[in-house]
Order: C-alpha cells, then sequence, then structure tokens
C-alpha cells in the first residue's frame, strides 16, 4: 500500500518535472521562436550575403569585414561610421543608464514617503513617459533652439555664453577645460574628448524621458518592502542616508537588478531619441547629425537599411553586432550581480 | 551559466544586513532631531515640486501649443500662453485623420487590451515556471528568453511581416499558407508579435522568486495544485509588479507606431498613434493641430497610470500581505 | 527537459520554409518575360472595377489632396477602376513597407519612389517600365501632352541611368529657391535678389552693415545649397555614368570659400529649422524648398513683404534642385493590374490631378497646361508668391544625376561642408577628401 502511493508520487512529481514547465512554458517560447528568435537566425543568414531587396550575392564574412574595416579610420584620420557609432553608443549608455537609475532611485525614495497630492507627484514623474517622444521632442528642440530658447536665455541670465546645443558636433570636455582656462593637449585620444555638446543634449532628453519607467519600477519594489522593517531600523536610530543604502538598497536589489539590465538594453538600442531631436535639419542632414556626433549604432542600422543601396546585408551584420555586444554585457551585469542581489 | 547562484533560496524576511548600531539619545538631541525632521520634510517637497515641475514643462507646452493658431504655433520666439485659446483644435483634430480619431481609439483600445491580457497570461506562466519549478535548462531557456529584448527591432519587421501574411488558414491561405494576405491588415496580425515580451516574464520572474519559500511549502501540505498557488497566492502577493506589467503593456501598446503601420492598410484597423501622423508628414507639420491630438491620445495612458497607482497599494492591504 | 524541443520543433519546420521561401526571393515576383509590350497593351479591355493598391508618404494637406484626387478619379475614369490609396509614414517607413511587402507578398500596384529607390527596384526586377504603354496609341501619352510636361519633371523620369527607359511617373515636385523679405531688403537699401554669388556676398554684408541681421540662415545639411552653388557655375559635383567628379575645380574650391566667408563673418548662421527663422523675420533670406511657399504665406500673413526668387546664376543655362518624388508600377504578373495602375498614374500627372495637387498644397504642377485651369490660375491669383515659385525657380529646376551611391555622397559632403564652415578643414583639403570619397563610392556603388 504505502510503496504503491510513493511510487504513483514519484510518477506524479516527475511527470510534473516534465510537463508541467513545458506546459507553462509553452505559449511564451512558440510565439518568441516565430517573432523573435527566428528572426535573429534570418539576419545572421542575411549578414552573410550582399542583400538589397532580395539576396543579390553570398559573400561569406565580407560584410563583418566591413565593419572591422569601419572601425578604422577614414581619410580625414576621422574614425570610420561604424567605428564612431560604437564610441557614441557608448558614450550615450555610459551617460543615461547610471544617471536614471540613480535619479529614479531618489526619486522613487521621495514619493514613497508620507506626502501630500501623493497621486498628482507620481503622475508628474510619469507623465513624461507617456507623451509621445515626438510631442516631447519638439518641446525640447524648442528649448534647444539657439536662437530663441530658453535654455540660451537662463545662459545669459548667469553670464555664461550662449551655445549651439543640438547643432553643436564639438565634443564636451575641451569644451569645459576651455572655459576654465585649459588647453585641450594635442594628439591625446578622440574618446577623451566626451560625447559631443549635441549628444549630451539628446541624452539629457533620454534621461527626462525614462525617468518615469524607472520611478515606477523601483516604486513597485518599494511598495512590497514591509513597513515594519523600516519602522525597527528607524527606532534603532537608523538615518535616512543609511535607511537607503543599507535597508532599502539591499530589499530592492532584485529590482535595481532587473532596472539596470532593462535599461542598458533600451539604451543600446536608442533610436527614437536620436532621430527626433537630430534629424530636423532639413535636406540632407540626416539622423546622427550634426556631422555624426549622435550616430547610434541603431540610427547606423537604420541609414544602410533605408538610404543605402544593397546594404541590408551589412545591416543585418551590424544587428548582430548590437545583438552581441549587448549579450556580452548582459551576461558580465548577471555575472557581476550574483553576489550583489539580494532575494527573499 | 551564472544564474544558479542567484536562483531564490528558502528563508523568512530578514533584513539583509544589521544597520548600524543605536545612538544614545537624549533630550536636546531629541529636539534638534524634531527640528531636523521639519526641515527636511520642506526640503523634500520643495525638491519634489521642482521636480515636478521640471517634468511636466513639455506637457505643458504641448496643451499650450495645442491651442495656438497656426500663425502663432510657428512664432518665435514662441509666446507661453495662447493669447486666444483655439479649443476648435481639438475638434478639427478629432476630425482630421481619414477615419476620425473616435475609430482609432476604438481599434487600439482592442489591440492595447487583448494585447495586454494576452501577454500577462503568458508572461505569468513563464515567469511561474522560471521562479519556481526545477528543469534541466531552466537558466538556459530563460537567457534565451532575455536575449529576445536584445533583439534590433530593425531586424524583426520583414519576417514578422512574412510570417503574419503566411499564417495557414487565415484571410484565404492554404494550408501551406498561400494564397490570401493570411493575418495581414487583422487586428491578430497586430497584436500577436508583441505578445510574449522578456521584459514582462523577466519582471515577473524576479517578483515571484522574492516570495518566500514558506508559502509555497505550506500551501503545498494542503495538497494545493501549481495553478493555485500561483494564482491565489503568489498574483496577488506580487501585486505591484503585476500591475506594473499591465501598465506597461498596455502603454507599450498603445505607444506602437512601426509594426501597426507595416501590418495594416486599412484605416478602419488603424490604431491612435497613426491617425496622429496625420499631421506631420515629409512636408512639413500642422503642428497645433498634432499637439491637440497628442494631448488626447495621452489621456488613456495618464488615466491608467491614476488607476493603476493606487490600485498598487491597494491590492496589497486587501490581501493582507507584506513581502 | 524536453518541453523545449516539443514547443519548437513545430514553429521551427515552420520558420525553416520561411526562411526557403524568403531566401529565394519568392514573392518578389520578378516579372522580366511577363513585362507588358506596345502590341499586348493595345486592344486590351480593362473588365470593370479592376481595384489597384496605392502606397504614399503624404500626410496633412498632402494627404488631404491625395484623398481629393483618389476620390475625383475612383468616380470619373471611364475604366470604372477602383484606387485604394494608403498611407505610409514617412519616406524610409514607406521604404521599409515595401520591401517588406517584396519579400512576403502584398505589395501595392503602385508606389512612390526616389530615383535611388527606382535604380534599387529595377535590379531587382520588379519594375514595371513605362515605354510600352506611353507608345500605345489607346493609352498612351500624345507628344502634346508630352510637350506640356515641365522639362526638369519629365527628364527625371528617364534618366541616363534608366538605360533609355522610362521607369516612373510624376507625382508632385518643387525646386530650391530663394525666399527674401523685400522689407529687410528696402532698410538696407537692396532691390532685387542677387543675380551672383558675388552679389550674395556683397548684399549680405550690407544687410549686416544696414540692419544687423545675418542675410540667410542654413540647416546642418548644407549639401543642398553647395550642389546648388556648383550647379549655377555650369558644372555637376559628380557624373555617375564616368565615375568623375569635380569638387577640386576651381568653381567648387571658390563655392567652399564662400560658404566659409559668409560663416567667418557671421553672415549667415546655422538653425534647424531654417523656415523659422526666415517667418519670424530674423534672417532676410533662406534658401529653401518652393513647397513650403504655401505654409509660408500662411504664417506670413501681412507681417512682411516677400518673394521667391531663382538662387543666384552664373551661367547660360539658369539651374537649380528639383525636389519630389515619383510613382512607380510594381509589377504584379497580371497585365490588367498593371494598365490600370498606367492609367492611374498618367492621370494623376495630368492637368486637373495636377491642379487640385498645385493648387491645394505647395508643390508645383508637373503640367503647364494646370496653370490654364480656373482653380489653379484663381489660387496663383491669390497668392503670389507661389506663381512666382513657378515662374521664376521651378521651370529651371532638375535634379541631380541619381546613383546608387547617391546617399551615401550626400551624408559625406553634408559633413565635409559642415567641418569647412567650422573653420576645420580649409577649403582646399576639404575638396580633396570630397574627391577621394566620392570616387571610391561610386567605384563600389552596384552598377545596373
Amino acid at each position: 500500500m504505502a510503496s504503491e502511493i510513493t511510487v504513483r508520487r514519484r510518477k506524479r512529481r516527475r511527470m510534473e518535472r516534465l510537463w508541467l514547465p513545458a506546459l507553462y512554458l509553452a505559449p511564451t517560447l512558440v510565439l518568441l521562436w516565430a517573432f523573435d528568435i527566428y528572426p535573429i537566425f534570418l539576419s545572421a543568414w542575411m549578414s552573410l550575403w550582399r542583400w538589397g531587396i532580395q539576396p543579390e550575392e553570398f559573400i561569406g564574412l565580407d560584410n563583418y569585414i566591413r565593419i572591422f574595416e569601419q572601425i578604422g579610420s577614414r581619410p580625414g584620420g576621422a574614425p570610420g561610421e561604424v567605428g564612431q557609432s560604437l564610441m557614441v553608443t557608448g558614450f550615450y549608455v555610459l551617460g543615461t543608464v547610471p544617471a536614471t537609475i540613480v535619479i529614479a532611485f531618489v526619486i522613487a525614495n521621495l514619493l514613497n514617503s508620507k506626502v501630500r497630492f501623493l497621486g498628482a507627484l507620481r503622475t508628474a514623474y510619469f507623465v513624461p513617459y507617456i507623451t509621445s517622444t515626438v510631442a516631447a521632442g519638439l518641446a525640447f528642440v524648442w528649448l534647444l533652439n539657439p536662437q530663441v530658447g530658453v535654455l540660451n536665455s537662463l545662459m545669459e541670465w548667469f553670464g555664461l555664453p550662449a551655445q549651439q546645443w543640438l547643432l553643436d558636433p564639438e565634443p564636451i570636455v575641451p569644451k569645459l577645460m576651455g572655459a576654465v582656462g585649459i588647453g585641450w593637449p594635442d594628439g591625446a585620444p578622440g574618446f577623451l574628448a566626451g560625447p559631443s555638446v549635441a549628444l549630451v543634449c539628446v541624452m539629457a532628453f533620454s534621461v527626462w524621458n525614462t525617468l518615469g519607467f524607472a520611478v515606477v519600477i523601483i516604486l513597485a519594489g518599494l511598495i512590497t518592502i514591509d513597513p515594519q522593517v523600516k519602522e525597527a531600523a528607524r527606532m534603532d536610530g537608523v538615518n535616512s542616508w543609511q535607511m537607503a543604502t543599507r535597508i532599502t538598497m539591499p530589499l530592492v536589489s532584485p529590482t535595481l537588478f532587473l532596472l539596470l539590465v532593462v535599461s542598458t538594453i533600451r539604451s543600446f538600442q536608442s533610436f527614437n531619441e536620436v532621430y527626433v531631436l537630430t534629424s530636423g535639419g532639413g535636406y540632407g542632414a540626416g539622423a546622427g547629425s550634426p556631422l555624426d556626433s549622435t550616430l547610434t549604432l541603431p540610427v547606423l542600422i537604420f541609414r544602410h537599411l533605408y538610404e543605402r543601396p544593397s546594404s541590408v546585408g551589412f545591416a543585418a551584420a551590424l544587428s548582430m553586432l548590437l545583438f552581441l555586444l549587448l549579450l556580452i554585457v548582459t551576461l558580465v551585469q548577471f555575472r557581476f550581480a550574483e553576489r550583489r542581489v539580494h532575494y527573499d | 551559466m551564472a544564474l544558479h547562484t542567484i536562483e531564490n533560496t528558502t528563508g523568512a524576511p530578514t533584513i539583509v544586513r544589521s544597520p548600524a548600531g543605536p545612538p544614545k539619545k537624549s533630550a536636546r538631541t531629541h529636539a534638534a532631531q524634531r527640528w531636523r525632521r521639519k526641515a527636511g520634510r520642506v526640503i523634500l517637497y520643495v525638491a519634489l515640486i521642482a521636480g515636478a515641475v521640471v517634468m511636466l514643462f513639455p506637457f505643458f507646452w504641448m496643451i499650450s501649443s495645442s491651442l495656438k493658431t497656426f500663425q502663432e504655433v510657428n512664432l518665435s520666439p514662441p509666446t507661453m500662453l495662447p493669447s486666444d485659446p483655439q479649443w476648435s483644435n481639438y475638434a478639427e483634430a478629432w476630425e482630421g485623420p481619414p477615419s476620425g480619431f473616435g475609430r482609432y481609439f476604438l481599434n487600439s483600445l482592442i489591440v492595447a487590451v487583448l494585447g495586454t491580457a494576452l501577454q500577462l497570461v503568458t508572461g505569468i506562466t513563464a515567469a511561474y515556471a522560471f521562479a519556481r519549478m526545477k528543469f534541466r535548462f531552466n537558466n538556459l531557456l530563460f537567457m534565451v528568453v532575455l536575449a529576445t529584448m536584445m533583439i534590433p527591432f530593425e531586424a524583426r519587421i520583414v519576417p514578422n511581416y512574412v510570417l503574419i501574411r503566411q499564417i495557414p488558414l487565415a484571410g484565404g491561405n492554404d494550408l501551406f499558407g498561400d494564397g490570401g494576405s493570411g493575418l495581414y491588415d487583422t487586428y491578430a496580425g497586430m497584436i500577436l508579435p508583441g505578445v510574449a515580451g522578456a521584459f514582462a516574464i523577466f519582471l515577473l520572474r524576479q517578483a515571484f522568486m522574492a516570495v518566500p519559500r514558506d508559502y509555497w511549502d505550506a500551501i503545498r501540505m494542503d495538497g494545493a495544485s501549481h495553478w493555485t498557488f500561483l494564482w491565489r497566492v503568489l498574483v496577488p502577493m506580487t501585486m505591484p509588479a503585476v500591475l506594473t506589467v499591465v501598465l506597461f503593456g498596455f502603454i507599450g501598446r498603445w505607444n506602437e507606431l512601426l509594426w501597426p503601420l507595416i501590418a495594416t492598410q486599412s484605416e478602419a484597423i488603424r490604431p491612435v498613434q497613426l491617425g496622429l501622423m496625420a499631421f506631420s508628414g515629409d512636408e512639413g507639420s500642422l503642428y497645433h493641430l498634432l499637439m491637440a491630438a497628442t494631448t488626447l491620445v495621452a489621456i488613456p495612458g495618464i488615466i491608467f497610470f491614476l488607476f493603476v497607482q493606487r490600485r498598487f497599494v491597494e491590492g496589497l492591504t486587501a490581501f493582507g500581505v507584506k513581502g | 527537459m524536453s518541453m523545449s524541443k516539443k514547443a519548437a520543433l513545430p514553429s521551427f519546420l515552420l520558420a525553416s520554409t520561411l526562411l526557403v521561401t524568403s531566401c529565394s526571393g519568392g514573392g518578389a515576383g520578378a516579372s522580366e518575360d511577363a513585362t507588358a509590350s506596345t502590341e499586348s497593351i493595345e486592344g486590351m479591355e480593362l473588365p470593370e472595377g479592376v481595384e489597384i493598391d496605392f502606397w504614399h508618404i503624404q500626410a496633412t494637406i498632402y494627404g488631404e489632396a491625395i484623398t481629393e484626387m483618389v476620390q475625383e478619379f475612383n468616380a470619373t475614369n471611364e475604366w470604372g477602376i477602383v484606387v485604394n490609396e494608403s498611407f505610409k509614414g514617412s519616406y524610409q517607413e514607406l521604404n521599409q513597407a515595401v520591401r517588406a511587402s517584396l519579400a512576403g507578398g502584398g505589395a501595392p500596384d503602385v508606389s512612390m519612389a526616389y530615383e535611388n529607390d527606382t535604380l534599387e527596384y529595377v535590379a531587382n526586377d520588379v519594375i514595371v517600365p513605362l515605354d510600352p504603354y506611353l507608345e500605345s496609341e489607346q493609352y498612351g501619352v500624345s507628344d502634346e501632352d508630352m510637350g506640356d510636361l515641365v522639362d526638369g519633371v519629365l527628364a527625371r523620369q528617364r534618366v541616363e541611368a534608366y538605360n533609355g527607359s522610362t521607369l516612373s511617373w510624376p507625382h508632385g515636385n518643387s525646386s530650391m529657391g530663394m525666399y527674401y523679405n523685400a522689407d529687410i531688403f528696402a532698410e538696407a537699401g537692396i532691390d532685387a535678389p542677387p543675380a551672383d554669388w558675388d552679389e550674395f556676398l556683397e548684399q549680405a554684408r550690407q544687410v549686416k552693415d544696414e540692419t544687423g541681421l545675418p542675410y540667410s540662415a542654413m540647416g546642418t545639411g548644407k549639401n543642398g545649397i553647395y550642389y546648388n552653388m556648383l550647379r549655377s557655375k555650369g558644372i555637376d559635383p559628380y557624373d555617375p555614368g564616368a565615375a568623375t567628379t569635380e569638387f577640386t575645380s576651381p568653381e567648387s574650391i571658390e563655392s567652399l570659400e564662400l560658404l566659409a566667408l559668409l560663416f567667418e563673418e557671421e553672415l549667415v548662421y546655422t538653425a534647424a529649422d531654417t523656415e523659422q527663422e526666415f517667418t519670424n523675420e530674423r534672417t532676410a533670406t533662406e534658401l529653401g524648398t518652393t513647397a513650403r511657399t504655401s505654409t509660408k504665406i500662411e504664417q506670413i500673413e501681412d507681417r512682411f513683404q516677400w518673394s521667391v526668387a531663382l538662387p543666384p546664376q552664373e551661367s547660360a543655362e539658369p539651374i537649380t534642385q528639383l525636389y519630389g518624388g515619383n510613382h512607380v508600377i510594381l509589377s504584379s504578373d497580371d497585365p490588367e493590374q498593371e494598365l490600370a495602375s498606367w492609367l492611374f498614374m498618367r492621370w494623376f500627372a495630368d492637368t486637373d490631378a495636377q491642379s487640385i495637387y498645385a493648387a491645394r498644397t505647395g508643390y508645383s504642377p508637373a503640367v503647364e497646361s494646370a496653370l490654364d485651369t480656373e482653380l489653379l490660375s484663381t489660387n496663383y491669383e491669390e497668392n503670389p508668391q507661389k506663381a512666382e515659385a513657378f515662374d521664376n525657380v521651378f521651370v529651371n529646376a532638375q535634379i541631380m544625376p541619381p546613383t546608387a551611391a547617391g546617399n551615401a555622397i550626400d551624408d559625406m559632403v553634408t559633413g565635409i561642408v559642415e567641418e569647412v564652415v567650422l573653420g576645420r578643414l580649409t577649403p582646399q583639403e576639404a575638396a580633396e577628401r570630397m574627391d577621394a570619397e566620392t570616387t571610391s563610392l561610386l567605384a563600389s556603388a552596384p552598377q545596373n
């Protein structure tokens, strides 16, 4: 009797181990295969071709060789399109992700305390995320207008020189150094000069635009924290700084980790912000202007996909590059996070 | 794969690290503390409100522009407020696009509600399997799911279009997907590609993993199944995460632009974002109408957020559970 | 775990078949042999109610005009053809939709296309050449009607790179004109827009001295203005057929020096939206597309006197940039669909439709006879600047010779001209770089 029950239970358990996860995962995996995973395989295949509207010629790894060639310099000494876009993407990710998460963490903490008009305040911080990028972008373009924008009026008011903002391809570091009277050393590597003023403006827009997303994610994590834990800590005389860093941070670390991973991925893929803010320059000035100083990798992919002949294969190779970069970055994040993220 | 180490471990909810030891208190420090707390409050409000003003400015700008005439909206330097508010812009914008905005709103609502519901259900079950079930390749599969977030959007458009058109037995297609137009120009075609969302699964998995294993052990004793545990215990306990998925799912759907543009042709089923495009083109834009229409289109998202952020807290207290 | 295999297998099979079909270019409908000849078209009877899909990029008043025109065609055409128009977003989005449809089926019968796209489409055998239709007695275009087309507009439908074929038919066109604020001109003591580029510089200094205002605003894409300078001096920047360039010619160096000087002396500045600078009276002139004449009329109202002139010229043959798109027929292997498409396209480029288009929007009509229609003549009387845009500017407009490398060259030139304007490169250095890069881009571009 008893052994029969054990056998049946063991059988049931094995069934569960086999079939239950399969059942729970099936819809997701089927859909992901059809709409996401299969396309990336197709992309990998296309990247081996010269491909316009149809496959034109099988060229093996030539597209990848072209990527490497275009990392290097152009005739004038500037980096090639791919090299430039990798640098711009690097600046962009490093400039937006940490800033967004830190600011969002502070705001979410403030919004999680007992304040009046909580609903209204939370909504205020979330509204930019809902507002269409185009509408918000137009408002920003005007704020940053070199001739009549509000920002230049403010600069003037503070006695600072007016700037070209979104139209300025000059890198920011030499500019800031120049402002305090230090010259930029000749022959210093280009990437040390930092992002262009135009790119910094786009990054600021991006932080503003995605802040609401990050705040809501963190809030959802904060709300789940047992208030008694905090109360107990407060009784022990923990100050706000300690509360944030020693209590809250570890407790929401799974959320923060998720946010880090997701924000990094999104930041690497950012296209809309760049497109809306920097392609308004009239005929011939596509996204990425001025002087390709806002040319992120997705913008370069876009350029090759639609504005270059028979470049679909090359665009696919660039997509693979972006995909692999993201895969590596995410794996590194997981590896580093495993020791720091606390579940439970 | 590095993932196994951050899997859920058992244990009751505890403070992870003990804070610095309690300082000694005296009456004087007590008064000083109270004063400091008050000052802190003021600073808090000032900071929060200043931040909110910065965040809201472009939205204010959008509404202000939506009430200007064509001439005024192109003035530069611009006027802060419309000199003579043109409420008729809203009526004009509503009637502007070929099918009228009413139809676009209905279409978007259908796509957003169905799309979000499907994403939620598939996301919850998948996240549960990843967070709570032991099977081989769990971590590997999860990484694969996560990797789908990294696929550039541009790489998906054409394959998705081909697939949608070749779905067998739909839209006049035969068993092999030939002959008809498949799910092209249908709601289903618009909805399907976005249903499986790695972000939703990731978020829910993190939330599910944070729930102590004790709950499962307890309910398991009563003979409950995974299904019951998931829907009766886990989902209510992780309401903020579930609502976050719903919120972002809805807003993501509502703001979708490129895929519906490619996947549809008739104005009768197109969503609001395509309606907005009627006001801006390669040969110039009608900013005043664009802004009026954009404001209208943003309203459902804001209402939805207000609703969700209230439920954030209520959902938790209603079930009497605290993480 | 077995589930992954089980779930993946059917979809893998499905996907593999897709891979095969999409890689063999299955849906692309290559139809070299199905190409219609004049004989097969002659005498072909169209059944009542042939439906065709038409994809375009036009929104705002342009989209409304198209809707109006399509309705008019659907209501009045003698064959009962029904055109279903569909707005497909920006130019890149349309391009994306067309590519997807060529891979997966459902391509439109008529689509808008620029010359560069047409070149790529024709290389993939998806374009129906129009010559058999043009030559047809029954469905063709008479010599008289051919003569009615504005020269530059007709020329762009049969450019050299098409190897003697006519591959597209007019949609809507505009050109690069020089807008000027007559009030600021009067204040500075200038009575007419500049005839050549020396006078351009002279006037720029004069306006700065007399009024303190800059003479002109330019966008971040200055390649168009630079090209216009070169062409007004009688040379083409590059020749795709011979793979040669004129970037290092004296005329080119001269043009780059002028641009550098204009910015150095702060007579001209870079702005995000040059139209806004002009309509808000912050600059005396603007070099821009004449398509914006209608919106300028609305924005400026009576605030100041203004007009549009041909940009400065320095050779016997006046010339300026021609803008806008064309229509092409994407082959459907169905002669009736293709004939119906042609009949719609022919109508679209003819007097009635073009007069509607030109009256409702800022485009200039493709045919001169549209000017005689009541609709357009009334409209031009009420909006004299639109008439000036046609008479002064549009009739002189020609496109640059198209090449598959065109966009890449434009981007490169845009960048280098910007560096000249910023003072990072001397005109000579810039010219040499443009020459080297263009030569290699032209050499590596796919030949048709």
